[in-house]
């Protein structure tokens, strides 16, 4: 997984972020049913960042996520969520 | 929507005053036993009927124009009231939910001063946030994702914080 744009942007294999030499780093997100999409990384130091949306558009990308999905995410100083792809190829599969 | 149906009656009523007041300024002018030509026409003017239907092509064409100005201006008031009027109503939060949303705010607050949020804070925010909306509960959490981001929490939950 890597860090990018001062820690405000992160991206990575779902997989290849799991299977690491580390057991510490993760990259997702999460779906509520009250609509919120929130999104955790965790890099190999250890350091933790989070952000959250209510956008549109968010639940449906983040609902896509898979085992295999490349995610790119970026997030604001304020804590939110200003950008999240998901990009399913075959590519990243096994 | 009742508010948006009575401007837009309200709106047609002054439509119809401000025909009936430009007709009424026609024929008020008139001093010629001839017809009043149609709105909106010119008129070629002949040596006899120069000053005449001059003037009251000049007088007929400033009112109706400023009738026509005024209630295009009284519609869109009407409609602007008629929208903030219903957006103030959607906008009124349950009692219930202010609660929620502001016992939420004070935990997350005691936490950040904390430093430290773990499985149970992980539970926890989610039952106060049961019953926020969407827009609600991001705010409600905006202080903690700031605060992670910021180095001054240590995270030690297995699943999604938030």
């Amino acid at each position: 997984m890597q860090y990018f744009a001062n820690g405000t942007e992160a991206r990575g294999v779902v997989r290849d972020v799991r299977f690491s030499s580390n057991s510490v780093e993760f990259i997702g997100c999460n779906v509520q049913h009250n609509g919120v999409v929130s999104c955790f990384i965790k890099d190999a130091a250890g350091t933790y960042k989070s952000c959250s949306t209510t956008a549109a558009g968010f639940a449906t990308a983040a609902a896509a996520i898979g085992p295999n999905s490349f995610l790119r995410i970026m997030w604001n100083a304020a804590g939110t969520c200003t950008y999240l792809e998901t990009y399913n190829t075959s590519i990243y599969l096994d | 929507m009742t508010q948006v149906l009575r401007s837009f009656a309200f709106g047609a009523v002054l439509l119809g005053l401000g025909s009936a007041a430009g007709w009424l300024l026609r024929g008020a002018s008139s001093t010629s036993t001839r017809e009043p030509p149609p709105a909106g026409t010119t008129r070629t003017s002949t040596p006899q009927a120069r000053s005449e239907p001059r003037d009251r092509v000049i007088v007929q064409a400033v009112d109706q124009a400023g009738i026509r100005e005024a209630v295009r201006e009284a519609i869109s008031e009407e409609l602007a009231a008629a929208r903030h009027a219903d957006e103030s109503e959607v906008a009124e939060p349950e009692p219930e939910t202010v609660a929620a949303l502001d016992s939420g705010t004070r935990y997350v607050e005691a936490a950040v001063v904390q430093g430290r949020w773990g499985e149970e804070q992980a539970s926890q925010i989610r039952r106060l946030g049961v019953g926020l909306s969407a827009e609600q509960y991001h705010e409600m959490i905006r202080p903690l994702s700031i605060a992670i981001n910021e180095g001054r929490m240590q995270v030690e939950v297995d699943g999604p914080p938030f």
